[in-house]
C-alpha cells in the first residue's frame, strides 16, 4: 500500500468506527473522502442528535455570555440570552420594559469576580512546577482560556488574563505582581481586583488550579 | 425545559420567534442532519452544531423569519466545517452549491440519496461500498460476504471511492 493509501484507509477506518477522521493531508483523495464521509452519512440511523447531546448544547446555550458588541445599534432589534441572574430581568422584559432599559441594565457591571466554572470541564496541565515558583508569572492558553498561574502567599493560583473591561490580554509583570493591560492604563493585582486608575473594573475570575506529579493543571471547558 | 426561562419580548416584535429555546428546539435536529450528512461521524456532528449554534444564536435577530433561520444556521455551518476541513486536511473537502441551500427548503427529512454515487460503477466496487459504508461492516467481514481476500477487500475499497470520485461527486445532492 502507498502512502496515500493508508492515509484514505485510516480516513475510512475512522467514519466506519464512528471516530473523527485523523489528521492528515487530503492530497489527490480529497474527493474520495468526499465520497466516503457522503456515503457513511447516509447510513440508516445515524443522523439523529441523541438526546443527551440535544439537552446539554441547550445548557450550553443558556449559560453562554451575551456578548453581542452591536446591542446598542440604532433601530436594530437584537434578541439576547438571558442567564442564570438575569431571570429576574427577563422577567420584566417579558413584562414589556422599554428597550432603552435593557439596554443599560444588560451592559451594567455585573458582580464579577468568582472563579470560572465551566459547564463540561476537565483539568489540563499547562506548566511544570518549576515554571511557578514564588516571583514568576506563567501565562497559559487552553480550553478557550486564557490565564495565568503565580503564587500567592504560597499556593498556587489561576487567574484569567483577559481584561474586564473590552477584553484585551492582560500582559504579566512579576516584579511588581501586577497584570497590565495594553489598551487603557489599568492594572490587576494578583488577587484579581483592579487597581486603582481611570476606570472602575470587575475583578479578574479566578481558575481552579491543582498540581498533579510535577504538572500544574487547571480546570477549563472541555472543548475540543 | 422551557420553564426556567421566561420568552424574551423585545418592544415591538410580540411573537415570532421571541423565544430563543424554541428556534433551538426547532431548529436543531435539521442543522445536525445537514451537519451529519457532511461529516460522517458523531464527534464531528455533535462538535460543528454545538459551534454553529453558539456563534449564530446570539446574532439573530428576534424578527426574521423561521426559514431564514435555518439558512443562516447552514451558512455558519459551513464556514464552521470548512474551517475543520482546512485544519485537518489542508484543504476544503466539499464544495458547497450555496445557491442550492439557499433554495432548499427547511431542510427535507429525508435521509441523504447516495444512489447518484453508486450507480454505474461495477458490480464489486458497488458492493464493498454498501458493505463497507452503508452496513457499517468489518474488512473482514466484507472480505467473507465478497468471497474475496483480506488484503483484496482492503484495496477494492479505496478503488472504489477513487473511482466514484472521479465520475459521480458532482452529481451528489446535499
Amino acid at each position: 500500500m502507498s502512502k496515500a493509501d493508508r492515509r484514505l484507509t485510516r480516513f475510512v477506518n475512522a467514519l466506519i468506527a464512528n471516530r473523527r477522521p485523523p489528521r492528515s493531508p487530503a492530497g489527490d483523495d480529497s474527493a474520495a473522502m468526499q465520497v466516503a464521509t457522503r456515503l457513511r452519512a447516509a447510513h440508516p440511523g445515524g443522523s439523529t442528535p441523541s438526546p443527551a447531546f440535544v439537552d446539554n448544547l441547550a445548557r450550553q446555550l443558556r449559560e453562554a455570555p451575551a456578548h453581542d458588541p452591536d446591542w446598542t445599534e440604532a433601530g436594530i432589534r437584537r434578541r439576547r440570552f438571558l442567564v442564570g441572574g438575569l431571570a429576574a430581568l427577563a422577567a420584566s422584559v417579558a413584562g414589556g420594559v422599554a428597550l432603552d432599559r435593557v439596554t443599560e441594565a444588560l451592559t451594567e457591571p455585573a458582580s464579577g469576580g468568582g472563579t470560572i466554572q465551566p459547564y463540561i470541564s476537565t483539568w489540563v496541565a499547562v506548566a511544570t512546577l518549576a515554571e511557578v515558583t514564588p516571583g514568576k508569572i506563567k501565562q497559559f492558553s487552553a480550553g478557550g482560556i486564557q490565564g495565568v498561574l503565580f503564587t500567592l502567599d504560597g499556593k498556587i493560583r489561576g487567574l484569567s488574563a483577559v481584561c474586564t473591561h473590552q477584553g484585551c490580554t492582560l500582559i504579566p509583570q512579576a516584579a511588581q505582581n501586577r497584570l497590565v493591560c495594553p489598551c487603557h492604563p489599568m492594572s490587576f493585582n494578583l488577587t484579581g481586583a483592579a487597581n486603582p486608575g481611570d476606570y472602575r473594573l470587575n475583578p479578574l475570575p479566578a481558575i481552579e488550579t491543582r498540581v498533579n506529579l510535577d504538572n500544574v493543571e487547571v480546570r477549563v471547558p472541555n472543548w475540543t | 425545559m422551557a420553564e426556567s426561562s421566561p420568552p424574551l419580548r423585545v418592544v415591538g416584535a410580540p411573537d415570532r420567534q421571541s423565544d430563543w429555546e424554541s428556534v433551538y428546539q426547532e431548529h436543531v435536529a435539521p442543522l445536525y442532519r445537514y451537519v451529519y450528512s457532511r461529516t460522517g461521524n458523531t464527534p464531528d456532528a455533535e462538535d460543528v452544531t454545538s459551534t454553529t449554534f453558539l456563534r449564530a444564536l446570539p446574532r439573530l435577530r428576534s424578527d426574521v423569519s423561521p426559514g431564514e433561520i435555518g439558512a443562516y444556521l447552514r451558512t455558519t455551518a459551513r464556514s464552521v466545517l470548512a474551517d475543520v476541513w482546512r485544519q485537518r486536511h489542508g484543504t476544503v473537502l466539499m464544495e458547497f452549491d450555496e445557491q442550492r441551500d439557499a433554495a432548499a427548503p427547511a431542510e427535507p427529512e429525508r435521509d441523504v440519496d447516495v444512489s447518484p454515487i453508486l450507480d454505474g460503477l461495477p458490480e464489486n466496487y458497488r458492493s464493498v461500498l454498501e458493505f463497507r459504508f452503508l452496513r457499517g461492516y468489518s474488512i473482514r467481514e466484507t472480505a467473507a460476504a465478497m468471497g474475496v481476500s483480506v488484503a483484496n477487500a482492503k484495496v477494492l475499497q479505496l478503488r472504489a471511492l477513487r473511482r466514484a470520485a472521479a465520475t459521480g461527486v458532482r452529481d451528489v445532492e446535499g
